[in-house]
């Protein structure tokens, strides 16, 4: 029997087209003074009539001869992410921030694949919290010689604070320097009554965003491809390229420098229970389980799932399944059991006709996790879900985010002319909208698509933040954990309800280190402690306080060498900001040879960690660190850290997770009260001015209590109340507020 | 014969009821999950001649539900229920 009918013979594909082999993609324009006209977005789009880009013929590769008397205008692509230049910002005095605290990224849509004749900008100020997006329409971009751009656009959507980038029209220009290619990047802003504003830009990306996709497959669901060749179904455009698609591909092309995480995790059939099949509960489990970058925050990443078949059946062929918990758009699953396996009755190609509706059916489930809705749903709106522009819907549209079987002639009707792309539409809201929008982990589900009204910013005056070391002098000694003090008083004539823990629970500030003429690095807090809010009332004139290791971050060191540092840090009240004056401290140089010979070993994460959880047994090589600078450099007060952290894990029955004949169990190690006792009565007791001057009065007061805790409870009682006593008398000598004393004193008593 | 009856677009926290021969056999709430343009999926075991009712109370709306197809979708547009009986399992992505 013939088999005629059967798929076609094709040239074999190429993997993956270049970009410049690509018909779509936009290398080059070339310069014309009679026409710096703009064509339509995107060329023609799959979702209606527009005026299409006139292809260009790529020029050839560099060097170009010159003509003399004939200047080239001909420009490669621009399009991509700038950010704003980085510039070292003055020192500012008192009540001045420290650092420009405001990064600039402009997204610049012009060339490349689909062009959406767009520049977005992103404005970003972390203190005070403020941030602006605006997206303005491109209105002339020409190309006046060999690398020589000027794109104009006028603002046509805003949202957030206006006050951080105002203006109604910018100028992107990008010009060459010494070589051929562009160097010099240029934003101007300007607008009636504003005056105006040049930004100097770095190109960071040809893509607008980066993102990575973890794909994993449940050990059923049979061994699925992720990629397409697209000319292995007879039923397609005629222009179609021969090429084979994949995830990446198609979201590069989007706009997003995809990439496909290493981490891939076959995964037990097991998971989806005992019925066999997954409900989305099973899989948000799986998620949690098996995505190697899983965290409850949002991020450019994505977890796809390849499964055999969902709790609602056959008839679910994928689902972006993470509508719960406080982080949606994180997971999406495609169920190979499912309709999308069922090629039409006399099909020319079944096979491939499955793998198109797999592979198309894995980017549509991902596009839902960049927030895109049903091709019919785009002007769906109502309580909390709404556009984020006004779109129309587009049942029509050939689009990823279509179902195939619902247009007109069904999907037979839909392949024939769709060209494995996104809708304009679609693509501006992944390039230009907000970035909590699009990005995966951010805003809900289906929520935004609409936008939220700007934040107004409020300064009322109501607080007063104190940064402050707590001691006479802002010298430290090289080695010595810097500790500040943050003090937040009620400025106000009224009450005001606070959070006891805000400045304490390393979740509500925001402090930053730079030092002299160096890189400003923001401080990440190494505990951040999660607990009820508890509001009490603050009276006028009175203080709540907090206390911080600010010489190391999550990110290193931040106080290291000798030199002078300024501190600064912010205090986030939900319906405001407020922020401190800037602490200025010197680390003096070393005077000892041996401490130059520990440094190496002292300023790594894992002393940090030991340093600011008070000991770390299982970080060995920290801890015996720490033990050689409380041995090796007694007195300094570097030693009196690191013995009260070698200590503390002796003043209790510290719990060690062990394994044990092959499985992990908590193990209590036995106290040692006494040789900790020993250890921290000389760290904190033999000088205490001293080391109140180290640690700061609310750790070093805390410290005391513990330690007096620990022997009391091991029966020392004596000893015990002589650590109060000792503690007692210090904070008097210190003028510590009578209320704490008070405490300490009724402490003592009932010991 | 079994009919599936697929309730899609348009449902937001509806209160619904399945009638068989003007019987209640089932009272649920209905929402558009709109990842999928589908709220829910019931099964009706109806033999020619049984009368299949969908129903939402509280818009006073009562809609025959043919029992002739083995799948109906069922949809609310503009305040009234659209019925559409189909050979074709529809499909959800």
């Amino acid at each position: 029997m013939s088999k005629k009918n059967n798929a076609p013979e094709t040239p074999a594909p190429t993997l993956a087209l270049s970009d410049e082999q690509h018909p779509d993609y936009q290398a080059y324009v070339y310069g014309d003074d009679a026409d710096d006209s703009v064509a339509e977005a995107g060329g023609i789009g799959p979702d209606g009539p527009g005026v299409p880009i006139p292809p260009l013929n790529p020029i050839p590769d560099l060097p170009i001869p010159n003509i003399p008397g004939i200047p080239l205008r001909i420009c490669s692509a621009v399009s991509g992410r700038y950010k704003l230049k980085t510039v070292l910002p003055p020192i500012g005095g008192p009540g001045i921030p420290i650092l420009n605290l405001t990064s600039i990224t402009v997204r610049v849509d012009v060339d490349r694949f689909y062009p959406q004749k767009r520049i977005s900008i992103e404005v970003t100020r972390l203190l005070p919290r403020s941030t602006a997006h605006l997206i303005a329409n491109v209105t002339s971009d020409q190309c006046t010689g060999l690398n020589r751009r000027k794109i104009q656009a006028t603002i046509a959507y805003r949202e957030g604070n206006n006050a951080l980038i105002p203006g109604e029209k910018l100028l992107f220009e990008a010009s060459r320097g010494i070589g051929i290619g562009y160097s010099n990047y240029k934003l101007t802003v300007t607008g009636a009554g504003t005056p105006t504003r040049v930004y100097n830009l770095d190109f960071v990306s040809q893509y607008f965003d980066d993102v990575e996709f973890e794909v994993d497959k449940v050990d059923n669901a049979g061994n699925p491809s992720t990629d397409y060749a697209t000319h292995s179904h007879p039923n397609r455009p005629a222009s179609l390229p021969n090429e084979v698609l994949s995830l990446e591909s198609v979201y590069k092309r989007a706009g997003f420098n995809a990439t496909i995480s290493p981490n891939s995790t076959p995964i037990p059939a097991t998971g989806a229970g005992a019925n066999g099949t997954w409900s989305d509960s099973e899989m948000h489990n799986a998620m949690q389980t098996y995505w190697s970058r899983f965290a409850n925050k949002p991020q450019w990443a994505l977890w796809v799932l390849f499964a055999n078949q969902h709790d609602t059946g056959y008839g679910l062929g994928g689902v972006m399944f993470d509508d719960i918990g406080p982080n949606h758009r994180q997971g999406t699953a495609i169920f190979t059991n499912s309709f999308i396996k069922d090629a039409p009755v006399g099909d020319a190609n079944p096979a491939a006709w499955r793998q198109r509706m797999l592979f198309w059916t894995a980017i549509h489930e991902m596009g839902h996790a960049f927030n895109l809705a049903h091709s019919w749903q785009k002007a769906l709106s109502g309580p909390g879900y709404n556009p984020w522009i006004p779109l129309l819907n587009q049942p029509e549209a050939r689009s990823f985010m279509n179902y195939p079987y619902n247009v007109s002639g069904g999907q037979s009707a839909f392949f024939s002319n769709f060209d494995f792309r996104f809708t304009n539409e679609e693509l501006q809201f992944m390039r230009h909208a907000p970035r909590r929008f699009v990005q995966m982990g951010n805003e809900n589900w289906f929520s935004n698509h609409g936008f939220e009204a700007p934040q107004p910013e409020f300064f009322t005056g109501r607080y007063k933040l104190e940064v402050r070391p707590n001691r006479e002098n802002n010298t430290y000694s090289f080695l010595e954990p810097v500790s500040i003090e943050l003090k937040l008083t009620n400025t106000s004539a009224e009450p005001m309800a606070l959070d006891e823990h805000l400045l304490q629970d390393g979740g509500h500030i925001v402090l930053f280190v730079q030092k002299d003429s160096g890189t400003v690095r923001k401080w990440e807090p190494l505990i951040v402690r999660c607990h009820q809010e508890h509001k009490s009332m603050l009276a006028p004139g009175e203080s709540i306080y907090g206390t911080h290791l600010v010489s190391a971050s999550t990110s290193g060191w931040l106080i290291d060498e000798p030199g002078f540092y300024n501190i600064q840090a912010g205090v986030d009240m939900l319906d405001e900001v407020v922020m401190s004056n800037v602490l200025r401290v010197f680390v003096a140089p070393s005077t000892d040879k041996e401490e130059n010979k520990i440094a190496p070993d002292y300023f790594t994460e894992d002393v940090s960690r030991a340093l600011v959880f008070d000991g770390a047994p299982e970080l060995n090589k920290a801890m015996d660190t720490l033990k050689e600078v409380a041995e090796k450099l007694p007195g300094t007060p570097a030693s009196l850290h690191a013995a009260k952290a070698v200590a503390g894990p002796m003043l209790k029955q510290y719990k060690r997770l062990e394994e044990k004949d092959g499985s992990l169990a908590v193990v209590a190690g036995k106290a040692d009260v006494e040789e900790a006792a020993r250890l921290q009565t000389a760290a904190l007791l033999d000088a205490p001015q001293k080391a109140a001057d180290t640690f700061g009065h609310i750790d070093y007061f805390q410290s005391l209590e513990t330690l007096a805790d620990a022997l009391n409870d091991s029966g020392k009682k004596a000893e015990a109340k002589k650590v109060m006593s000792s503690s007692i008398s210090t904070m008097k000598s210190r003028k510590v507020l009578s209320e704490v004393i008070e405490q300490a004193e009724a402490k003592a008593k009932n010991l | 014969m079994i009919v599936e009856i697929h309730f899609q677009e348009g449902f937001s926290n509806e209160k619904a009821q399945l009638l068989v021969d003007g019987e209640v056999v089932e009272e649920f709430f209905l929402n558009t999950r709109f990842q999928l343009g589908m709220a829910a999926i019931k099964k009706v075991d109806a033999v020619r001649g049984t009368k299949v009712q969908v129903a939402l109370p509280d818009r006073s709306i009562k809609q025959p539900v043919p029992v002739s197809h083995p799948y109906v979708k069922v949809s609310l547009e503009d305040g009234k229920l659209t019925v559409s009986p189909t050979d074709q399992m529809p499909g959800y992505v």
